[in-house]
């Protein structure tokens, strides 16, 4: 499995967002629950306007979300 | 397993044209084994699959659509077209070794009914393969 550089916190955000939902994220990013998923899981990094449509539906600045992890 | 609706669908896809055109070639490559082969009937039984193909096709769709209604109705979106293009980007690679591939046979003049059944099993070929990325990068991520 590929993982990748881009670290987030979308699963605490969504937690901390009265625990929303996935499918609830998916929808108004206007994404698909398993791009969602794929995401949380490290498995897929976002474009910039994806990362940004996110970053704003919990009104957090992108670096909030993402942080780039060069580690590996 | 889990596996989302696209997911399942590729899949259906994928055993649907290895099980048909599986048939189609094994029954192709017997019938070339005759000296004297009916093209008219091997003509007439490559559209009896492909029609037999597009009929279980939809069918098994429609199926499908209705087993999981609420996944089916979730449209595409950025990393299924990454999926997609990727897919189609090595498709297009076996694609194009099959027209070089028939522009030999027309050079060495074989015959146009085994020239044809070479270029459609590559074009199957590539399908399978644009097919099987598909899942591998819908499983393993991008």
């Amino acid at each position: 499995m590929v993982k990748s550089n881009i670290r987030n916190n979308i699963r605490k955000l969504r937690f901390n967002a009265n625990e929303m939902t996935q499918q609830e994220l998916a929808e108004k990013v206007g994404a698909t629950r398993q791009t969602i998923h794929h995401i949380e899981k490290w498995k897929y990094s976002p474009s910039l306007d994806l990362a940004f449509r996110i970053a704003n539906v919990f009104r957090v600045s992108l670096e909030d979300v993402f942080q780039y992890d060069d580690i590996n | 397993m889990n596996i989302s609706f696209k997911e399942k669908s590729i899949l259906t896809s994928l055993i649907i044209t290895i099980l048909i055109f599986g048939y189609y070639f094994i029954y192709i490559f017997r019938a070339m084994n005759d000296p004297n082969p009916n093209e008219s009937e091997l003509i007439g039984f490559f559209f009896r699959m492909v029609v037999l193909m597009i009929i279980i096709e939809i069918a098994s769709h429609i199926t499908l659509a209705i087993a999981f209604k609420k996944e089916a109705n979730e449209g595409y979106d950025e990393r299924d077209k990454i999926i997609e293009l990727k897919a189609i980007k090595i498709s297009y690679w076996i694609l194009i070794l099959g027209v070089l591939i028939t522009g030999v046979n027309i050079i060495i003049e074989i015959s146009p009914l085994i020239s044809a059944n070479i270029l459609w099993l590559i074009f199957i070929i590539a399908e399978i393969t644009g097919d099987t990325i598909k899942l591998f990068y819908y499983k393993r991520g991008i």
